[in-house]
């Protein structure tokens, strides 16, 4: 449904976008995520035809961004980071209004507000101006407003960015509804849980750039390297130590825990249990340490300070980050230079 | 481009406009109350002056007040269309709709037009019953059905030269405190239309009103061309990212400088080869002119206006502040290298002063400077004609006199250096408006700037030194030839 190929933005001196591809399917939910100004809503607003591309091309549902602009953002619904709605109006003349530049005859446009303003629970204050509206309530209408046509593909900008949890929490159920039918929905965010929660994959963006790309348990093995599991034991750990390490690599040591790299627990995993059993050391449990979305950003984000080889020994995967890592530098020191 | 899209555009904003009080209450009392009391005032007036037939020449500019105070209106909403909208947060879900750039535009201009236009009908309707009702004395003499016609289509012309000019500073500034700052540009150049067309209505000269209104259809026609060609999507949105980096700005200005490119190829595409003179005066300077071609034409079109202008005042009207001009006629200073420097200092001051600030006022000044000279050196010519002066003798009240005398040895330099100064300038001041595809409206600025830099320095300042050394050396040696022998 989105196909993005080598995207490039220049703004006078400043790069905002370098050499993003993108390929998201039909029905697919892609979150954009990165720190602020890391390029997110420049791609966004090239993929939807806001913005012309200094080079590369990308096409989203067919058509081409340049030269179908008017088509692409006619099947285009854009949720901008900020309502931005006209607050002297009530919700059905707001509607009727970007109904209409949307090309919908009069009918129809307030058929479909009727059925979204009830959908969103927005019905009850369709009387009231946007201005006596909550955050919350606000960001609904945004959203009621780039589903007015019924678009195939769906943009959402920071959808829950300066809003208060419960506010939050209704913009992302919505989108979540969204998700159940089926859109095809590329979503830009610094907020992980959001993404972790609504997004089938994650592109992670910094300084203009995507820097991994994958779903979470991707990113997590790419990022952050073999899984680590602990083993507890109703012992001392030292007993337990010898007779695992030729099996995987123990990472720390505790008084009756251990940790260890194991790229092949199915195969693994049972050698170790059977190995503590017949040298009749006590196993309480062994489990996968949980690795979130979270580490696997931060990892990425505050990479940019350390050096190649520091944030490699760390992280314990160098060939899966070298080209991200030296782009990002690359971008850093550019984007250093331009602040001046 | 699509009617209904414009339509829809229009009605939103002018409903906004219409239903918000803090808009609506100021406009009332501009329809209802200021023609009221500019009529209170005549009455006051006659009282005080003791004589009516004074006051009657004044209301016709009293209406036109009345109707353009009103229509200003439409500078502040036409200010805050686009920029008011970004700094609301609503532009980018209106640039997101599948709508053209030129529908979005138009549907602007005329929301910001629609509600001051009438206001300032009502304003003017309301004058002309109560004064009808109240003053009849005033009514008859004073508002004829022409001069309504005129003040009407003044009031219409100005007020879309405003809107238009508004609405370029919009779409180029990043704030509303912004936009209002840089609407000087747009207010200082109305008042002074305002006060001249003041001039105008007493002296009752309805034909060159005429001609006013002409001359700002033509302005508002280039000012609407101008803001749909440099409005775009890209432009408004590329704001964002703006930032004032004065190494970059230097860097960029020095690429332009040391080597010639046409404008629209951006600064990475230069070759970065330094600043050569063989290759300025050999290849870049017949490029460049070859590029300037239109500013040049602008420039001749100016010097073929004020020299036709300047023939006509001449020939047909006696004024007293050119008659000092002729008074001189057959005068000089002693000539000398003081006269030289004299001249040479004045010449460069009009033609960089002039280039610079003409950034300002879209090229209006370095528009004027040729249209100045030549409209002097043809007054001149054409009253000694018009009293008699010979084109064909030598005598002394001949403009052929003056001409050789004057004019010709120093202007067979100085005046073709002052239409290719202007053309400069004329680049200049049309940069802000429309840069060509591939660049900026930084970028173009700073390119025009650095095209007038060069050429400045490398061609004008020589060629204004040589007219300088003629005229402070050869001319006056002339003028005493041709006039005191006689």
């Amino acid at each position: 449904m989105i196909e993005a190929v080598n995207l490039h933005k220049v703004f006078g001196s400043f790069q905002a976008v370098r050499d993003i591809s993108l390929s998201i399917g039909a029905g697919e939910v892609v979150a954009l995520l990165g720190p602020n100004g890391a390029g997110k809503t420049t791609t966004v607003r090239m993929l939807g035809a806001i913005l012309k591309p200094s080079s590369g091309r990308a096409t989203v549902a067919g058509f081409d961004i340049v030269t179908h602009a008017r088509e692409v953002r006619h099947v285009v619904g854009l949720l901008t980071e900020f309502p931005g709605l006209y607050m002297r109006m009530r919700p059905l003349e707001y509607l009727a209004f970007f109904g209409a530049l949307q090309g919908m005859n009069k009918v129809d446009c307030e058929k479909r507000s009727v059925a979204l303003l009830k959908q969103f629970g927005l019905w009850e204050a369709r009387e009231k101006r946007l201005d006596s509206y909550s955050k919350g309530m606000k960001q609904k209408v945004a959203l009621i407003r780039a589903l007015i046509h019924d678009p195939p593909v769906l943009y959402l900008d920071e959808p829950t960015t300066a809003m208060d949890p419960h506010s939050a929490r209704t913009v992302r159920d919505a989108i979540a509804d969204l998700r159940a039918a089926r859109r095809t929905i590329l979503l830009t965010t610094h907020n992980l849980t959001e993404a972790e929660v609504l997004a089938d994959r994650i592109a992670i963006v910094r300084g203009g750039t995507i820097v991994a790309e994958g779903t979470i348990p991707q990113l997590t093995q790419q990022l952050m390297g073999t899984p680590v599991w602990e083993l507890r034991l109703a012992t001392s750990s030292s007993r337990a130590v010898p007779l695992i390490q030729d099996l995987a690599p123990i990472e720390e040591v505790g008084e009756d825990w251990l940790r260890f790299r194991n790229e092949d627990a199915r195969h693994i995993n049972p050698q170790i249990a059977a190995r503590l059993a017949e040298h009749d050391v006590p196993l309480v449990s062994l489990a996968e340490l949980p690795r979130s979305l979270e580490d696997v950003y931060l990892s990425i984000v505050s990479a940019q300070h350390v050096d190649r080889g520091t944030w490699s020994q760390s992280n314990g995967s160098a060939e899966a980050l070298t080209p991200a890592e030296a782009t990002i530098d690359e971008a850093e020191s550019e984007v250093e230079e331009v602040r001046g | 481009m699509s009617l209904s899209a414009i339509r829809t555009i229009a009605y939103r904003e002018v409903n906004d406009t219409l239903t918000d009080w803090r808009i609506l209450a100021p406009m009332f009392i501009l329809s209802f109350i200021l023609p009221q009391l500019l009529i209170a005032a005549a009455g006051f007036a006659i009282d005080f002056v003791g004589d009516a037939n004074t006051i009657v020449l004044l209301v016709p500019f009293a209406m036109l007040l009345v109707g353009f105070i009103p229509a200003s209106f439409s500078l502040i909403t036409a200010l805050e269309t686009f920029v008011g909208e970004r700094e609301r947060n609503s532009l980018e879900s209106l640039l997101a709709m599948p709508i053209s750039d030129s529908t979005l535009y138009l549907g602007k201009l005329i929301s910001s037009l629609l509600p001051p236009l009438l206001s300032s009908g009502v304003a003017m309707s309301v004058f002309a019953f109560t004064l009808r009702i109240s003053r009849p004395d005033l009514f008859g003499p004073g508002l004829t059905f022409q001069f309504f016609i005129i003040v009407v289509l003044l009031i219409l012309a100005k007020a879309v030269v405003m809107v238009a000019g508004a609405i370029i500073i919009s779409t180029h500034t990043t704030s509303v405190r912004a936009a209002n700052l840089l609407a000087s540009f747009v207010l200082l150049p109305t008042a002074a239309i305002v006060q001249l067309e003041a001039l105008l209505m007493i002296g009752r000269r309805w034909d060159v009103l005429l001609i006013v209104v002409l001359l700002l259809s033509v302005i508002a026609i280039a000012l609407i061309r101008t803001g749909m060609g440099a409005f775009n999507r890209e432009e408004i949105l590329s704001r964002e990212h703006e930032q004032l980096n004065l190494r970059h700005v230097k860097r960029t200005f020095t690429t332009f400088l040391r080597e010639y490119q046409p404008a629209g190829v951006t600064p990475d595409l230069y070759s970065g080869a330094k600043l050569s003179l063989s290759r300025f005066y050999r290849q870049e300077l017949p490029a460049l002119l070859r590029e300037y071609r239109l500013p040049l034409g602008v420039a001749l079109l100016a010097a073929l206006a004020g020299a036709l202008s300047g023939g006509y005042i001449g020939q047909n009207f006696e004024v007293r502040g050119f008659e000092r001009y002729l008074s001189n006629v057959g005068s000089s200073p002693a000539p000398g290298l003081g006269l030289v420097a004299y001249v040479f200092a004045n010449n460069m001051r009009v033609t960089l002063f002039s280039s610079i600030f003409s950034l300002f006022v879209f090229g209006t000044f370095s528009f004027m400077v040729p249209a100045v000279a030549f409209a002097q050196v043809s007054f001149v010519a054409s009253t000694l004609a018009s009293r008699g002066g010979s084109w064909t003798a030598l005598t002394p009240d001949s403009p052929l006199t003056f001409l050789l005398s004057y004019v010709v040895p120093h202007g067979i330099v100085e005046l073709p250096t002052a239409i290719l100064c202007s053309a400069l300038g004329i680049r200049i001041g049309a940069s802000l408006m429309s840069p060509p595809k591939g660049f900026t409206v930084g970028q173009n600025i700073l390119w025009s700037l650095a095209q007038f830099f060069k050429v400045w320095v490398l061609v004008v300042l020589p060629l204004i030194f040589i007219a300088s050394l003629i005229e402070g050396l050869i001319s006056p040696n002339i003028i005493r030839a041709l006039y005191d022998a006689r």
